[in-house]
């Protein structure tokens, strides 16, 4: 660009974007450090154990929710059938489901004591476990099933956009040159998907990755719950940040897999525009089948879940609208709105910044700031944990040598540390809205502004800001929404004695009292709603 | 033998009536253009040959079988039929190669391996067959598409205003390579575009399309000399309409005088309007004359004036002349003798 920003722009940009930085930086330092020999002392006992569990839940979840939301993704966007209107979006809601939630329902469902078994050894006459198999939930097999049910939506939701933005004359061409429906299917539009398909399989498999919930709740020993449990447990932070790196390194390689997957997408999904789509109409058999398979798949992975909530909240009102129940939604709120707010300003500034700089390397600010986003909740939260408690440390030292009494905890054990480990988790989600507001005002209207005699700051406000604001609003709402869903950072980085909606329900959930947390995992799932009506809107005004 | 023959013809999308009674036959080795605005129904008209529509009323043979009937339509898989679009369509995870043997794929690996060979050097990109379609330019990407449509030797060719994304330097040259390759291999070819000076280039004969149904089809000369209507009349260039205020043994007579037809054609008497081309009308400077120069813009090969009569500024008339003459300058006109259009 052409304006000259003073120099407190970069510079603060530059300052900020490290500070945002620091914990993937901490833990690396960190992982170099100390550890009193834990690190080996896991890796000869338990950690094999641990590290196969992790890939067999992380391949397990993402090959499933191919296996599911590939065919569902071709049958909305390529066929016709009855109801096919209402699983469009339908079939997103699950996404709004805690994982947890999910879990502790089917646990509840399926264990021995539950109704099913209960009902099985009635009918049968079965006296004890020995009598009969059924399978154990509380397993890796139970954590890859939970896990699915609220992931497979990314699946389905990627590729039937790429199956919908596929150009109609590639499909036309196809048959032109001799090959049926289901030839046309193998040979282009599947090749076509497939991009979008490895992008999607890598969210999953980064989402299972950093669960903490399911895996902590069904006892499966993961790499998230070791780093967990070595934090808490022997209270090695280096230990903990070794264990972490190891999961850094992982996710490098998932988030490598689903940029290639994005760079080649944009070749592969080029539609002409203005076309109209025609769906193959099924008919008899074919639609019951389709019918019966979108049901079910809704039905496990949403109503069921959703439909016990409602009636544990109805049951259980009286206990569960309480004091607390409203202290800590006022906790959740709070702690949204501020995090909120941090992550505008900030995705704001740096946005601003990338716009008008004209320096090589402006777009690298913004860019290290979101690599927050793709870190586990608990591996953010060792990452913010390292320098907010050294800086505790030299804080208490300072004061103890100018003689008077430490302040304690006041940075690593507060409010600040669960704001800070929040903001830096989500503002990525914040920059890239804005940012790409941002890319849609022309560069045109800056040079008006510009010879209009405009400084950058009143630029930003008269022109930029009005023009974002809709950019800043979705922006807003996601990163809230987020915040309020947020769950393992916010068990390692809460101060004592504080709970938000989601510890709150976790809880109840850890002590198999689901039923006095329904209540507030409604408020969970209902918040988590807003953003799939707004999200189905946009994509229905595409297609 | 007819490639392709069209009876009566219709066909409507939701509920509108696109195409309405429509005949066309095309001969072997015939190329014919189907000219007309935006959304009068050609491309549709194309899709129905090609099998992705349905029809409503009438046939559709292709090489003397029966293709569609109302509420019969062979699959587009089976009319041997190859198609070019606007887009190309070329397959973007495929190479140059691959997406020219794609339609061949039953034939053995070196019966492909040939064809693929000869028809990238047909069209000039034997050093690009291991390319991806993105790393072409517009015109190669074109090309693409025909190779790949002409591996798969159809009986009949479509194309769908192919050339409207190709930049306007390549255009020409692109088109009579294309025509020239169809025109060797003998293959009939249906042709959609907007564009007369396209479809002049490319095609042997041209259907002008109004709302659903052909105005008019003949060749590009034709239709330019002897249109039927106003609206080809329009379509094929500029055109002057005066009003016949008299007619006589010699001719007629408009405000610009008598006008003789050529060789004595005989004019239809109970037309009021003669249809004049611009390069029909020839300009000299005349200080006397009450017509003159309102307008003028250099046209390349001439000089184009919009002229205007001082007895009655509402008219205007477009003349073209080799000389350059001043704005305001008074001119005579005289018409050249020629075969006279005239409408009602």
């Amino acid at each position: 660009m052409f304006i000259n920003l003073n120099i407190k722009w970069p510079a603060f940009s530059w300052l900020l974007s490290l500070l945002l930085f620091s914990p993937l930086l901490a833990i690396i330092w960190q992982s170099f450090g100390d550890d009193h020999n834990i690190f080996s002392h896991l890796w000869q006992t338990v950690l094999p154990d641990y590290l196969l569990n992790t890939l067999l839940v992380v391949i397990g979840v993402a090959v499933s929710s191919m296996l599911i939301g590939v065919p569902l993704a071709w049958l909305i966007a390529m066929c016709q059938f009855p109801m096919r209107g209402f699983f469009v979006w339908a079939l997103l809601l699950p996404l709004a489901m805690p994982s947890y939630v999910v879990a502790y329902i089917y646990t509840d469902l399926f264990e021995y004591a539950g109704p099913v078994q209960r009902w099985l050894r009635e009918f049968f006459s079965w006296q004890s476990p020995q009598d009969y198999w059924f399978f154990e939930i509380r397993s890796v097999s139970g954590a890859i099933a939970m896990l699915t049910l609220v992931l497979f939506p990314y699946v389905y939701l990627l590729a039937r956009t790429a199956f919908l933005e596929q150009s109609t004359s590639l499909l036309h061409s196809s048959r032109m040159l001799g090959c049926s429906p289901w030839q046309s299917f193998v040979r282009i539009s599947l090749p076509l998907a497939r991009p979008a398909i490895s992008v999607a399989i890598a969210l999953v498999a980064m989402e299972s990755l950093a669960d903490f919930a399911v895996v902590n709740y069904f006892s499966v020993p993961t790499l998230t719950t070791a780093v967990y449990d070595t934090w808490l447990g022997y209270g090695s932070l280096a230990a903990a940040a070794r264990l972490s790196a190891m999961m850094i390194a992982v996710l490098f390689v998932l988030i490598s897999i689903e940029r290639l997957g994005r760079s080649k997408q944009q070749l592969y999904q080029k539609t002409t525009g203005q076309e109209t789509k025609e769906r193959f109409e099924l008919r008899g058999f074919n639609a019951f089948i389709t019918v019966l398979f979108c049901s079910l798949i809704f039905g496990l992975a949403f109503l069921l879940p959703f439909v016990t909530l409602i009636d544990l909240a109805i049951d259980y009102f009286e206990q569960s609208w309480n004091e607390q129940f409203i202290q800590y939604s006022i906790n959740s709120l709070m702690l949204a709105t501020i995090v909120s707010v941090c992550c505008i300003v900030i995705g704001l500034l740096l946005s601003f910044y990338k716009r008008l700089s004209n320096q090589r390397y402006a777009y690298i600010p913004s860019k290290i700031s979101s690599t927050g986003y793709a870190l586990p909740g608990t591996v953010l939260a060792i990452g913010v944990l390292i320098p907010l408690s050294f800086l505790d440390h030299q804080l208490n030292e300072l004061f103890e040598w100018l003689g008077r009494e430490g302040p304690g905890l006041i940075l690593s054990g507060s409010l600040f540390a669960i704001v800070v480990g929040y903001v830096v988790r989500f503002v990525a989600i914040a920059i890239g809205s804005i940012e790409s507001s941002f890319n849609k005002v022309t560069p045109s209207l800056d040079m008006v502004s510009t010879t209009l005699g405009l400084s950058p700051l009143q630029m930003l406000i008269r022109v930029h800001l009005p023009l974002v604001r809709k950019g800043c609003f979705a922006a807003a709402l996601l990163v809230f929404i987020e915040s309020m869903k947020e769950l393992p950072a916010a068990l390692l980085l809460r101060p004592f004695n504080f709970e938000t909606l989601a510890t709150y329900v976790y809880q109840y959930v850890s002590d198999e009292q689901l039923e006095l947390g329904a209540l507030a995992a409604i408020v969970i799932v209902m918040v988590g709603l807003i953003p799939l009506i707004f999200l189905n809107r946009s994509l229905e005004q595409q297609h | 033998m007819t490639t392709l023959a069209i009876e009566n013809l219709a066909c409507s999308y939701n509920g509108k009536a696109v195409i309405d009674d429509l005949s066309l036959t095309l001969e072997h080795n015939e190329i014919v253009a189907l000219l007309g605005p935006s959304g009068c129904g050609k491309t549709t008209l194309l899709r129905t040959i090609a099998g992705l529509q349905n029809i409503s009323h009438g046939q559709i043979s292709i090489s003397d079988k029966v293709v569609s009937t109302p509420g019969k339509i062979l699959a587009s898989e089976q009319r041997n039929v190859g198609m070019i679009f606007q887009d190309y369509a070329l397959f973007p995870h495929l190479t140059v190669a691959q997406n020219i043997a794609f339609g061949i794929s039953k034939q053995s690996k070196s019966e492909q391996a040939t064809r693929v060979e000869s028809m990238l050097n047909l069209v000039k990109l034997q050093p690009f067959s291991a390319r991806f379609p993105h790393e072409l330019s517009g015109g190669q990407q074109q090309r693409v598409a025909i190779a790949r449509a002409l591996a798969y030797q159809p009986d009949i060719m479509l194309l769908d205003e192919p050339f409207s994304n190709i930049d306007s330097q390549s255009r020409f040259s692109i088109m009579l390579e294309i025509r020239q390759i169809l025109k060797e291999h003998g293959v009939p070819a249906v042709f959609v575009t907007h564009s007369k000076d396209e479809a002049f280039a490319f095609a042997d004969r041209l259907a002008i399309f109004n709302q659903g149904k052909i105005e008019q089809i003949g060749n590009a000369q034709d239709l330019y000399l002897r249109p039927r209507s106003p609206y080809v009349a329009n379509f094929m260039g500029k055109t002057n309409y005066l009003a016949i205020t008299d007619r006589g043994e010699q001719g007629i007579t408009t405000r610009l005088g008598l006008i003789k037809p050529a060789n004595g054609t005989p004019v239809n008497q109970s037309h009021s309007q003669v249809m004049l081309r611009p390069e029909k009308i020839s300009l000299a400077l005349d200080a006397d004359s009450p017509f003159f120069i309102k307008h003028c813009f250099f046209g390349g090969s001439h000089w184009v004036y919009q002229v205007s009569d001082s007895r009655d500024p509402e008219f205007m008339l477009e003349a073209h002349a080799p000389e350059q003459w001043p704005v305001d300058a008074c001119v005579g006109i005289t018409v050249l003798s020629h075969e006279l259009v005239t409408f009602s």
